[in-house]
């Protein structure tokens, strides 16, 4: 699951983040930044996820809120994946909920 | 007239974490069936989840026996050869205030309601009724033949 790329740990996370594998995605982390020398910075690639749900949304706060108490800078790659980035583009705060709508 | 290809769905499942994903691809095959465009059908399956996680996760106390989440899709012609896509999702639980702060529930009314048109709820009087979560679809071109 966790693959060095220079100062990077890459997360792959494929499949779906739904309530039922949401929970293993910060643990995952947790055990990839743990490995290996310094520095680890995570990069968690969402590009082969196929489902994205609220579940894995909250996980992806805890892993931002774990890696800022470590001073881990973290990116999240999602490509064109669109089963990742429509979820995302919604959930940005302050975007969600002002999309124009039909009477 | 035709208003569907097959008919409405409706699903009855058990209220555990795995119903959201058999939501999901029972949906996913009937708007195929119904020849829906693909982002915007994704669309309908990523709200109709939200609003099955919340039946499952929120409706019932622990070990419910027959604790049940109910999917009913139809197809709406709409004026202008256009149609949508109107998803009932209903629990027979306890209905729960949404917090304000979004915490996990809160993000999925948040996402329901990026990705649909008009989320409705209609709460239940807790004793014989649970919550009832409407989704009204964008609309998207009738499909002729």
């Amino acid at each position: 699951m966790c693959r060095r790329i220079r100062d990077a740990v890459v997360v792959s996370v494929p499949g779906e983040i739904d309530a039922l594998t949401a929970p293993q995605l910060l643990p995952a982390i947790e055990r990839c930044v743990a490995d290996g020398p310094p520095p680890r910075l995570p990069l968690v690639d969402l590009t082969s996820v196929t489902f994205l749900g609220s579940p894995g949304l909250k996980a992806l706060l805890d892993v931002q809120a774990f890696s800022g108490r470590r001073d881990l800078p973290i990116r999240v790659v999602a490509a064109d994946n669109r089963h990742a980035t429509r979820p995302l583009q919604i959930n940005r705060p302050g975007q969600g909920t002002d999309r124009s709508k039909r009477g | 007239m035709g208003a569907t290809r097959n008919g409405p769905l409706h699903l009855l499942l058990p209220a555990i974490p795995v119903a959201v994903r058999d939501a999901r691809l029972h949906l996913g095959n009937w708007l195929q069936r119904e020849r829906w465009p693909d982002q915007p059908s994704d669309d309908i399956s990523y709200g109709v989840s939200e609003a099955v996680t919340n039946a499952v996760e929120h409706a019932y106390p622990p070990d419910v026996d027959g604790a049940t989440v109910t999917v009913i899709a139809e197809v709406e012609l709409l004026p202008l050869s256009m149609r949508r896509v109107r998803v009932r999702v209903s629990d027979h639980g306890r209905w729960r205030p949404i917090p304000q702060v979004p915490d996990g529930r809160g993000r999925g009314f948040m996402l329901m309601n990026g990705l649909m048109d008009e989320v409705l709820v209609a709460r239940g009087d807790g004793a014989t009724m649970g919550t009832e979560v409407v989704l009204l679809s964008p609309s998207v071109p009738a499909v002729s033949g």
